[in-house]
């Protein structure tokens, strides 16, 4: 499985990808903000998204947003790690077709059950 | 004067009304009862510019000595910039030692985790030889550093996330920072305000109403520098 991680801060993406490297996810790549994310994501095959919200240039609602509008990426699934946790955001990214939204400080073990949940819900509607 | 009786208004005695009202009501053609209005208006005019003119003087100087206090303590020219430039750096020093902790982690891990291996594989095989002392203390051994590897594991994974600190931290400091930005600027913008002031600063506004449109022009110039 190929991951894209999209976070301003290095020692963010390291640390995410570091856990799912330990969660058994060995193809991880990344990027700063969503708009250097956007055209990776459309010509790299990934299969997952973990994006951060507030980022400088593309936010990671915005490339949430964006990828729900690309044909071709519509169906990726994307999981949210942020600070930003108003409900209205909460709602926003709900709304806009999330798979799952984890709050920062998290934990490996959040960072785990969400991602079993997502795979067990992509699972069941496939 | 009548009032209009119709709202219960009071009725003025003639005595009471201002000159310029009477002179007005007192016209006799159109002509005179138009040059009294005119008079009347430019009066309550100059009197609305008058106190413009003087909250605009008094605001001026307002700015002219705040912009002073910045520019004689340096806060927009050096202090910002160089508090900035310190939470910068802290952000940067912060950033560093987050990856030092996560050098750390990443190095040990796989350390651990072939301790792990290893010490399974050696229990396996001690398993296989029951009863040998040599074996049975070799197997011991290994179970602990089975543990000990297995506790690492856990111990190093706590360690990558709490580095998640400089994420945050980094995240407020970068809000900070912004707001000290946007802070600077207008604290630039007022002191080169104050500065376009002071080179043209207002002329005395003339109290005889001869000088009321003049005075009305520079009242306006003034504003106009405020957004008016």
């Amino acid at each position: 499985m190929k991951i894209l991680v999209v976070d301003d801060f290095s020692t963010m993406r390291r640390i995410i990808k570091n856990l799912l490297q330990e969660l058994g996810f060995g193809n991880i790549q990344e990027a700063d903000d969503g708009a250097t994310a956007l055209p990776m994501l459309k010509s790299g095959q990934f299969d997952f998204v973990v994006t951060d919200w507030n980022m400088p240039g593309m936010t990671g609602i915005a490339l949430l947003k964006a990828i729900r509008a690309e044909p071709a990426l519509k169906a990726l699934p994307v999981l949210m790690v942020t600070a930003e946790n108003t409900r209205e955001q909460i709602i926003e990214a709900a709304q806009n077709g999330v798979n799952g939204y984890i709050v920062k400080p998290f934990t490996a073990v959040t960072l785990k059950e969400k991602l079993e949940k997502i795979f067990e819900r992509l699972a069941t509607a496939s | 004067m009548r009032m209009d009786t119709t709202t219960g208004a009071p009725q003025l005695p003639a005595a009471a009304l201002p000159a310029e009202l009477k002179e007005l009501l007192g016209a006799s053609d159109p002509g005179s009862f138009e040059q009294a209005l005119d008079a009347l208006i430019r009066r309550r005019e100059h009197a609305l510019f008058h106190a413009l003119g003087k909250l605009a003087r008094e605001l001026h100087e307002a700015v002219k000595h705040l912009a002073s206090d910045v520019e004689t303590g340096g806060l927009a020219a050096q202090a910002l910039p160089e508090a900035r430039r310190r939470l910068g750096e802290a952000m940067s020093m912060s950033e560093q030692a987050a990856h030092a902790s996560l050098d750390v982690t990443e190095r040990l891990m796989p350390e651990a985790v072939r301790l792990e291996e290893a010490a399974g594989t050696l229990m396996m095989r001690c398993d296989g030889l029951a009863g040998d002392p040599l074996a049975d203390d070799a197997g011991a051994l290994a179970r602990q550093a089975a543990i000990f590897a297995d506790a690492c594991r856990e111990g190093l994974r706590e360690m990558t996330v709490a580095q998640s600190w400089q994420d945050l931290t980094g995240q407020r400091m970068q809000q900070i920072g912004g707001f000290m930005e946007r802070a600077e600027h207008v604290l630039l913008e007022l002191v080169r305000l104050a500065g376009a002031l002071a080179g043209t600063s207002p002329p005395p506004i003339a109290a005889t109403p001869g000088a009321t449109a003049s005075t009305q022009d520079q009242v306006d110039r003034l504003l106009a520098e405020f957004g008016f």
